[in-house]
């Protein structure tokens, strides 16, 4: 029978050897990653200005200022994609839910009031959330162009002291 | 010599086991190796593991799973592969459980207080406690003294297998 010292041995050779192989792989693969990477925490984070994600082909950022401004425009339509239970908590006030992970289901109920000519501000919870991206990046393909995206989102809004809905918002039918 | 179960039949149940971890580990291992960026960016939403780490983590974990999982359906060093799935399974089962504590969504990595997340998170716990027992039982009983050919007090042990064909080149 194989002693469990023998067996850690071939664990941790196994383990180095795997380490090697990934490593090699990923030197000569043109799909490979720099080994060490920017993944922001703290205040790294904090200083962030775009999601890590963004690339140029997407959506314009706003800021909280810009969306603020936006906020006054009656016929923008704000897009909260967030969980239902954070945006019923609290959200912008006339935000819209289109929850990031119920894309497919809540779109046809809201795509009536949310048309591709109006301009859209999309937000989700903040700087740690890239679900404003994705959102932004399904409703583009869909083919809406007037988006904005509002990374830091709701985070951002609540620090500039805004003013917040509580519930349900707008009913859906 | 063993009631429960007879030798043959238990080699079949054993094969049984290290065919479904085995699978699951592979196929799950596969996008991350294509993907190795997505992979980093998944586990940088679970906020665990400190930055400089996380393009390592996502190198080196896909190729242990493929190849952890491909020893353990082989039969080669059994009993280190399976200790090494067990260990990785231990470290996911840790990492999504703090998440669902925290009320960390996995798939966006932003707080969440929805009980979807939450209930995401517990799916992904049992399956992977579910794995984790039947890699156990791998771990536990190849080459152990059950499976003995004869039942003097010898050494050496059969490997559980099927057919000797097969054998466990432990």
């Amino acid at each position: 029978m194989e002693s469990l010292g023998q067996t850690i041995r071939r664990s941790i050779l196994f383990f180095v050897a795997t380490g090697i192989w990934a490593l090699l792989v990923n030197w000569v693969s043109p799909r490979g990653i720099p080994l060490v990477g920017f993944w922001p925490s703290g205040r790294d984070l904090e200083k962030l200005e775009r999601p890590l994600a963004y690339q140029p082909t997407d959506a314009p950022l706003v800021n909280v200022l810009e969306a603020s401004l936006l906020f006054q425009k009656p016929e923008v339509v704000f897009l909260d994609v967030r969980e239902p239970v954070d945006f019923a908590k609290e959200h912008i006030p006339k935000a819209i839910n289109l929850p990031f992970e119920e894309f497919d289901e809540y779109f046809p109920k809201v795509s009536g009031i949310v048309t591709p000519e109006k301009e859209i501000v999309v937000y989700c919870a903040g700087l740690d959330c890239d679900a404003s991206l994705y959102a932004c990046r399904l409703l583009q393909e869909k083919g809406y162009q007037k988006l904005h995206m509002f990374f830091g989102g709701w985070q951002k809004w609540k620090e500039a002291g805004m003013p917040v809905q509580k519930g349900q918002g707008l009913a859906i039918p | 010599m063993n009631r429960w179960l007879s030798p043959p039949l238990a080699g079949w149940l054993l094969l049984g086991l290290r065919l479904l971890a085995g699978i699951v580990f592979i196929y799950a291992s596969l996008d991350k190796i294509v993907h190795p960026d997505q992979f980093a960016r998944v586990i940088y939403n679970y906020k665990i593991l400190p930055g400089e780490l996380i393009n390592l983590l996502a190198i080196w974990l896909p190729w242990l799973e493929l190849f952890a999982g491909g020893f353990l359906i082989l039969g080669l060093w059994l009993r280190a592969s399976a200790l090494l799935i067990l260990l990785m399974l231990v470290i996911f089962m840790v990492a999504i459980g703090i998440n669902v504590i925290r009320g960390v969504n996995l798939v966006c990595g932003c707080f969440t207080t929805s009980p979807t997340a939450k209930a995401q998170g517990a799916e992904l716990l049992l399956r992977d406690l579910g794995l984790f027992i039947a890699v156990l039982v791998v771990f536990l009983w190849s080459g152990t003294r059950f499976f003995r050919r004869s039942s003097g007090a010898t050494r050496e042990t059969v490997s559980v297998s099927p057919s000797p064909k097969l054998g466990n080149r432990n």
